[in-house]
């Protein structure tokens, strides 16, 4: 460490300036990526759509990239996605091209949630049940009704009433569904029979009647069901609030008033509901709360722990896939009859983005996606039902399947509010508490329609 | 002082080797944890070689075992890939967290300038924030960088850092941790050493390169290890940053074995293993240096 | 060692220390000169620190006190939404939960860690097996150390349950239960960094002032707790305020395994900011408490401060 004379710039320095430029020149070399970007100028959270972008034009040739986004595509399904429909649209459509990001719902929210509010949406994306008014509220959807419109031959009216009630806000379509899941009574024909039942209950009486024979007990402690609610998934989705929404609807009830401002599950008919689910429960005790879990992938009603439940599709698939030998007895009726015969129905539906670099070529991918041909492809290869009504007594479809199509018929959407999953919270946290005998029916519904209306 | 490395390793005693039997229980209490607690891993490893029939059966399923899982891990999700880009990003935050968090954290330990401690409280608060209500900005400012992936100088019209490695790696870089962890170790020197350096005519940058930094080799090792393994095991910045799946790393990669059926337990968990594996055998390696010479965090005063 | 005459005065001092005339401009020079290197030092890693930590802070905070505006106006709002989300039960359970977590993994976790590392600094033929133990959670990712747990914690075949001969308790799905689940999975990934963080204070610890212990006679638990305590007092501090930033933090774990169930028993506040922003696109309330959060946390460090600085006065 000598006091000579120090050059300008030491070599040390130079050393480690050159450095690193050189490594992020590497970094920025290695991830270099080129051409067009996704999606248009959606601006940050909240404000109005602006212009689209103008279409760039990709450096392979002069086919525009057009980016769809899609959750819960595995196996077959996307394989199918992947070798058959999109190659398909390709080849009309040569002027495009078409790539696709495979998620999972529990990261899709974050995915979406960032890339529009940065500014990089999708073309065409994916959503969920309780979508519609969030998308629509935040100006990320499109409005398709024009196209729509112009699609005679793809054809709208074959879609089920339910199923073009979830997609359309204040008579605009802002997605088009491609999947439903109807929710429907399934039961066990094998115990069912054991009580001399044999045929499914078919209202609610009924059904009481017959939950009550079967359930067996051993030291007071419930050994099988007679009625299962099925635990859901995360807190807004538990298997109770989903059973209690399908006995508010078959009582003539709603949650939310037409104009989505006041929740109206205080009303008659859902409190009447909500005293039903009660009396199975508590009284009768049919089941205990919380019911039996999942075993693997097996629920309650596969593994004959159950005689009776509501559920959407899912018994038949899984009892075909992972307990073959119990799937003959599993059976789907049709939903149950109180003052009127109603299910819920949950809609799996594309979005067009409002920045999309291309809205005709969006809605051309869109169109494609949803035609009857490939949604039969999709429904066979999936065991999802398809939203068109013609599509509801196709061959490949089980029994079962023919069943739940049907319900699909009777099926009614949740309402169009943006913030759906905030107002859930509220029902399924008081359901719990009724449930466990801290509150009566009326009371909890009381509780959840202040809660509900103090957040909308 | 300059013996920071030392082989001070015993609180027992310098003389007398034999433990009380205090310490006997401390250590065959803490041995017996240490095993309990390694089993969460074991069990991964287990898993990850169990059939899938198996892997929800009561018991612990020793017996068949099957190399099915990772083989489905290896091939499905572009395991090379995914590896190769973790390696780079890791690697980038590798370099940036030691030089970079360094010399800041030797800014703020011994330089004197206008609102270093203002700077420097602001800089440890923005650690108590979760990431995720960081993310939002974050993709934002990457994506509005300007000169990057398209954009101009005002940051528009491309997508900006997004989907390039340097973009994945960018949140990793620095972190507050490690400035703060080099600033402590850099305020355990005397100022003496500096004077003397100044008094001998050298520059801050002299003495910072010729003669702190080689005396910080544990500090760097400690931010070095800690910047692997944190960018390595990152999740949700990649998941957004990487538009294309030729960019995902190897978090993404693994996370796609939830599946709308339930998740694929198998080869997720060989997957984990694969992922787990390379850091694994870095701290390992690193142990040694651990054993010998501790990490100075200097944490201290 | 340099003398300190050669003109200069001693740097440690305050730059606008009076001094004689002379001394002072040197003073000015050398002080200037420092400013002028800090910048060389800072200048890229601030940048990046400003791009990936304080522009998404500052812009956070701004949002927490602005209401969603198109465009034009920006539309501060002061500490309304900071009232809002206050005054909604989910937010003020949200923050209880927070506060039970952080009571269940913080004390239990620095003991922990300070334990094993006073066992792992001892040499014996264990040490190596101590240290690799509680590493190895760390260098998992907490995504899939929790799904790890999730198969441990399952039900019915699950390896708790087989241990404890407990099968068919659902601890994830048992109100009283999912809370000191989530804050053992949390604990367990977070033992490690604070057990080395510990082991680098504990080797600091002049030997001198050990052996004039054990010189004096004191047995083994008496050095701890009059010598080692004493003197690694401020990283207890750190290990202690650490840990609690962790805990408030800590996201993964019940994303994976709760999602803020059963019946909002383990809804923390960072899986409510985490709601608000990704499944509400409520990003001002999101914004909101996080600064709470944030809060909460300066709150709690300055006590742990206070308590420090009183036990150093007794």
């Amino acid at each position: 460490m000598g006091s000579q004379t120090q050059p300008l710039i030491s070599r040390r320095r130079l050393l480690q300036v050159g450095g690193g430029l050189a490594a992020a020149g590497v970094l920025a070399a290695c991830g270099r990526r080129s051409q067009d970007g996704e999606g248009g100028d959606d601006d940050a959270a909240g404000s109005t759509p602006e212009e689209p972008a103008e279409a760039p034009v990709a450096n392979d040739g002069s086919r525009t990239e057009l980016s769809l986004w899609i959750v819960d595509h595995d196996g077959e399904v996307r394989s199918r996605l992947e070798q058959d429909i999109l190659p398909r649209f390709e080849e009309e459509h040569p002027q495009y091209r078409v790539s696709t990001r495979f998620s999972g719902w529990e990261r899709y929210a974050e995915e979406v949630t960032t890339a529009f509010t940065g500014g990089v949406g999708p073309d065409v994306y994916q959503g969920g049940a309780v979508w519609v008014g969030q998308q629509v509220d935040r100006g990320w959807a499109l409005p398709l009704t024009g196209y729509v419109a112009d699609a005679a031959e793809w054809n709208w009216d074959d879609f089920t009433d339910g199923a073009r009630e979830d997609v359309s806000v204040d008579g605009e379509i802002y997605a088009i569904p491609y999947r439903v899941a109807p929710r429907t009574l399934w039961y066990r024909s094998d115990i069912l029979a054991e009580d001399g039942f044999t045929e499914p209950p078919t209202d609610w009486e009924q059904l009481r009647e017959v939950a009550n024979a079967t359930v067996r007990r051993e030291n007071g402690r419930i050994v099988r069901e007679g009625f299962d609610t099925f635990l859901g998934g995360g807190p807004a989705w538990q298997g109770e609030m989903q059973t209690y929404w399908d006995f508010m609807h078959a009582a003539g009830g709603r949650f939310l008033s037409e104009d989505l401002s006041r929740c109206t599950l205080d009303e008659d008919p859902a409190v009447e509901a909500l005293q039903f689910l009660v009396g199975l429960v508590l009284e009768d005790e049919v089941m205990p709360y919380p019911s039996f879990e999942n075993q693997g992938e097996l629920s309650a009603l596969e593994l004959g722990l159950t005689a009776t439940g509501m559920m959407v599709e899912l018994p038949d698939l899984r009892a075909r896939e992972y307990a073959p030998d119990q799937a003959e007895f599993v059976r789907a009726a049709a939903p149950l009859r109180h003052a009127v015969q109603a299910a819920h129905i949950y809609v799996n539906k594309y979005f067009v983005s409002s920045g999309t670099k291309d809205p005709d070529g969006s809605w051309l991918l869109l169109q494609h996606l949803t035609s009857a041909d490939n949604l039969e492809t999709y429904s066979a290869a999936s065991g999802y039902l398809s939203p068109r009504a013609s599509q509801t007594t196709a061959d490949y479809l089980t029994d079962n399947m023919r069943i739940v199509a049907e319900a699909g018929a009777t099926g009614v959407p949740y309402p169009r509010h943006h913030n759906l999953l905030e107002l859930f919270r509220p029902v399924s946290e008081n359901l719990d508490r009724c449930f466990r005998g801290q509150l009566t029916a009326s009371e909890t519904l009381q509780r959840t329609v202040e809660e509900v209306n103090a957040l909308l | 002082m300059t013996s920071a490395v030392t082989t001070r390793d015993r609180l027992a005693t310098t003389s007398r080797p034999r433990h009380d039997w205090f310490q006997r229980a401390l250590i065959v209490t803490a041995t017996t944890i240490a095993f309990v607690w390694a089993v969460p891993l074991a069990w991964m490893v287990l898993m990850s070689l169990t059939p899938t029939d198996r892997i929800f059966a009561e018991g612990v399923p020793l017996g068949t075992m099957t190399t099915e899982h990772y083989r489905i891990a290896w091939s499905e999700i572009n395991m090379p890939r995914l590896l190769t880009n973790s390696a780079i990003v890791s690697a980038a935050a590798i370099m940036g967290q030691t030089v970079l968090a360094s010399m800041a954290g030797y800014a703020f330990a011994r330089l004197r300038f206008p609102g270093r401690g203002v700077i420097f409280a602001s800089l440890l608060i923005t650690m108590m924030v979760p990431f995720e209500v960081l993310i939002i900005p974050l993709f934002q400012a990457v994506r509005w960088l300007p000169f990057f992936g398209g954009n101009n100088w005002a940051g528009s019209g491309g997508t900006g850092a997004l989907n390039t490695h340097v973009g994945i790696a960018l949140p990793n870089l620095i972190t507050v941790y490690g400035v703060f962890l080099f600033r402590q170790f850099f305020l355990g020197f005397p100022r003496e050493l500096e004077e003397a350096a100044i008094v001998d005519g050298a520059s801050r940058q002299r003495f910072f390169w010729r003669i702190l930094v080689p005396l910080a080799k544990a500090p760097m090792l400690t931010m070095g290890l800690l910047a692997f393994l944190w960018t390595w095991n990152d999740f949700l910045w990649p998941l957004v940053a990487a538009r294309d799946a030729d960019q995902f790393t190897v978090q993404i990669g693994l996370a796609s074995f939830n599946e709308q059926f339930g998740t694929r337990w198998g080869p997720l968990m060989a997957g984990s293993v694969i992922s787990t594996a390379p850091v694994i055998g870095i701290f390992l390696l690193a142990q040694r240096y651990f054993l010998n010479a501790g990490v100075r965090s200097g944490v201290k005063g | 060692m340099p003398s300190s005459s050669a003109g200069l005065a001693p740097v440690g001092r305050h730059p606008r220390a009076p001094e004689r005339d002379g001394r002072r401009v040197r003073w000015r020079r050398i002080w200037d000169r420092e400013a002028a290197s800090a910048y060389r030092f800072l200048l890229v890693p601030l940048l990046l620190l400003a791009l990936v930590k304080l522009y998404p802070f500052v812009y956070n905070f701004v949002l927490s006190v602005t209401r969603d505006s198109f465009g034009g106006d920006l539309g501060f709002v002061g500490l309304d939404n900071y009232r809002n989300t206050l005054s909604q039960q989910a937010t003020v359970n949200a923050l209880r939960n927070s506060i039970y977590l952080t009571a269940l993994v913080v004390p239990l976790g620095t003991l922990l860690a300070l334990f094993v590392a006073l066992a792992a600094n001892e040499r014996t033929r264990f040490r190596a097996w101590i240290r690799l133990g509680f590493v190895l959670p760390m260098v998992t990712s907490v995504v899939v150390g929790s799904m790890v747990w999730g198969l441990i914690l399952l039900p019915r075949g699950g390896l708790l349950n087989t241990a404890l001969q407990t099968q068919g308790l659902n601890w994830l799905a048992t109100p009283n239960l999912a809370m000191p689940a989530v804050a053992v999975v949390i604990l367990w990934g977070a033992i490690g960094l604070n057990m080395l963080v510990f082991l680098a204070a504990l080797q600091d610890i002049d030997t001198e002032v050990i052996d004039a212990a054990i010189v004096d006679g004191a047995s083994y638990a008496q050095r701890i707790r009059y010598v080692v305590i004493p003197w690694i007092r401020p990283v207890l501090l750190f290990v202690v305020a650490t840990l609690t930033i962790t805990v408030f933090r800590s996201f993964g774990v019940i994303f994976v395994l709760t999602q803020g169930g059963p019946v909002q028993r383990t809804n923390t506040l960072v899986w409510e900011v985490y709601l608000n922003a990704f499944s509400y696109l409520r990003f001002n309330e999101a914004a909101a408490i996080s600064g709470i959060m944030v809060s909460t946390i300066l709150l709690l460090t300055t006590v742990y401060l206070r308590a420090i600085r009183r036990t150093e006065a007794s």
